[in-house]
């Protein structure tokens, strides 16, 4: 506390924090993880002292619950089959999206020729598809994979559209004028710069394609994460549904890091300026 | 030619207003026909040729009852608008969102506000923003159904959710892009705290909340319209839903097009706000 209290007055600091992005320093870290032990003692004092109720279980309740379902070998289950899901539909949407994104960036008249639908389909909610796509493929393995595959395409095929518009002139002409040929400039000049752009969209992407599959779980699955959370509510198990959401939200977060991770150290030799 | 002359000779006798209406709506028609007379031509051919592919798919296909024909979805539709039923699934689903929506935005913005000025504010409240953003609104729907009930607040809850930490982190990264400078500049001329706050951040924020609040309207539609297939007895998403139960396919696409039409129109709203307001706050 005395060495917060004397880091805050320094105008320096306070400055450093509206530039900086994300700069945790030690106080920061520590900060945080005070507010998140501070939170779990909280919940965990009214659950147990103020709000007794079925309806909002303690952390032990919800630590216990997760035990005994992973116990049970129903948690694994869920996890890997939803994992499969995202991970599968993510990676066929995301080669779809970036292989049809070069093309229609690259050639115009494919560009103008599709546009209109990939403005109107962007805009239709994932889990609309779920209706027709029960009634075409079933309720099995090939309607979530569909709607994931939905939920990722269009959003990194707009990305890498946008990044091969970004390629600046200037470069390509460059490219030219030192003979490359056009599917040189294709491969030296254009992807490279496009590659940033279409890691940001599989990242957003990676995030649509944990709420569709959710989605599509609780609307038509009889296994998965989804399905887990809906099917507790039947049996009053909102142990089961809170520890399902901290699984989430973990899974989301470690996904998000991972990208964070590849966009600033794998792909830094690409990033644009 | 004749036609830009007649409105032309309008733009004297009418009042400003209608005037300014008038002369732009024939400019943009002009201009669209002189420059992007190759681009009509394809999105003509592009339509109809994608028209026709689906009816004869829909033809060979001979199954009208899965796969119906553009034909058949599109005289649905006009059934659906006709008897008012879409127009009421719409109204409801965008009343929905429109109060998930607002309210959201407005927790969004404050929690943004917060974030982005008070470092200390920032570090205790980052780990949960950043945790819950990943967990999907609709992971949440089954906790609110066992709080709530089925009805009108547990879906206008989950839109609230949806909205608030989208439009948190968009808010906190614009009061965080804000140049340094400017800061400056604004205390070298006396400006109090207050005064930088509501001057400077405030309006530099601005085009990042328009953003945050576009992906969140998106983000919202998927929460609605799940909601909606899943405990509900009007919107859009039972509308889908009705047409799945019985086996009734060009509902289904109806619903389908009213979605992504309804999308598209308020994405649009949403560029133009941020062609308009985010261009004078545009942070440089």
């Amino acid at each position: 506390m005395k060495g917060a209290s004397a880091a805050l007055p320094g105008g320096a600091l306070g400055g450093r924090s509206l530039r900086g992005r994300f700069t945790d320093g030690p106080r920061d870290i520590a900060l945080a993880l005070l507010s998140i032990a501070g939170m779990l003692v909280i919940w965990q004092l009214t659950s147990t002292l103020v709000f007794r109720s079925i309806l909002f279980p303690s952390v032990t309740q919800t630590a216990a619950a997760l035990g005994t379902t992973a116990r049970a070998g129903i948690l694994p289950r869920d996890i890997s089959v939803t994992l499969f899901r995202v991970l599968a539909g993510f990676a066929l949407g995301s080669l779809g999206g970036a292989v049809v994104g070069l093309l229609m960036g690259s050639v115009s008249i494919v560009r103008r020729f599709f546009e209109p639908y990939l403005n109107f389909f962007r805009f239709v909610t994932p889990i609309a598809w779920i209706a027709p796509a029960t009634i075409w493929f079933g309720i099995g393995e090939t309607t979530k994979l569909f709607l994931v595959v939905y939920a990722t395409i269009f959003i990194v095929l707009v990305n890498t559209m946008a990044g091969v518009a970004h390629v600046h002139r200037d470069r390509i002409r460059m490219a030219q004028a030192f003979g490359a040929r056009p599917w040189q400039v294709f491969r030296y000049v254009t992807l490279p710069t496009s590659v940033p752009f279409i890691v940001t969209g599989m990242r957003i992407g990676m995030g649509n394609s944990f709420m569709t599959v959710i989605g599509a779980e609780m609307l038509a699955g009889n296994n998965g994460l989804g399905y887990l959370i809906y099917s507790s509510r039947i049996f009053f198990r909102s142990d089961v549904m809170f520890g399902t959401i901290v699984i989430l939200g973990v899974f989301g977060l470690t996904a998000d890091r991972l990208f964070d991770l590849a966009q600033h150290r794998v792909l830094r030799r690409y990033r644009a300026r | 030619m004749y036609c830009g002359a007649t409105v032309h000779a309008n733009n004297r006798l009418l009042t400003t207003v209608s005037v300014a209406g008038s002369s732009r709506w024939a400019r943009i028609g002009r201009a669209l026909w002189d420059d992007h007379l190759n681009t009509i031509l394809i999105y003509g051919v592009s339509l109809v040729a994608v028209l026709g592919c689906w009816q004869l798919a829909a033809d060979r296909f001979h199954l009208f009852v899965l796969f119906p024909p553009p034909s058949t979805t599109f005289a649905r539709l006009a059934g659906l608008i006709l008897d008012g039923r879409l127009e009421v699934a719409a109204a409801v689903s965008l009343l929905r969102i429109l109060a998930g929506f607002i309210a959201g935005s407005v927790i969004g913005i404050l929690l943004g506000l917060l974030l982005g000025t008070s470092r200390t504010a920032r570090a205790l409240l980052e780990p949960y923003v950043h945790f819950l953003r990943f967990v999907p609104p609709l992971a949440w729907f089954a906790p609110v159904l066992l709080w709530v009930g089925t009805g009108e607040l547990a879906k206008v809850l989950l839109i609230v959710y949806t909205t608030v930490f989208v439009v948190a982190l968009n808010t906190m990264a614009g009061v965080i892009a804000i140049p340094r400078n400017k800061i400056r500049m604004a205390r070298t001329f006396g400006g109090g705290p207050l005064q930088i706050f509501f001057l400077v951040m405030l309006p530099a924020s601005v085009p990042y909340i328009f953003t945050g609040m576009r992906i969140a309207m998106g983000n919202s539609f998927m929460t609605v319209v799940a909601a909606e297939m899943l405990a509900a007895n009007e919107g859009l998403g039972y509308l889908v839903n009705s047409g799945v139960l019985f086996l009734d396919t060009s509902t289904v696409f109806s619903g389908v097009i009213a979605l992504g039409t309804l999308g598209f129109v308020i994405d649009r709203i949403f560029q133009s706000l941020i062609a308009r307001f985010g261009g004078r706050f545009a942070p440089r």
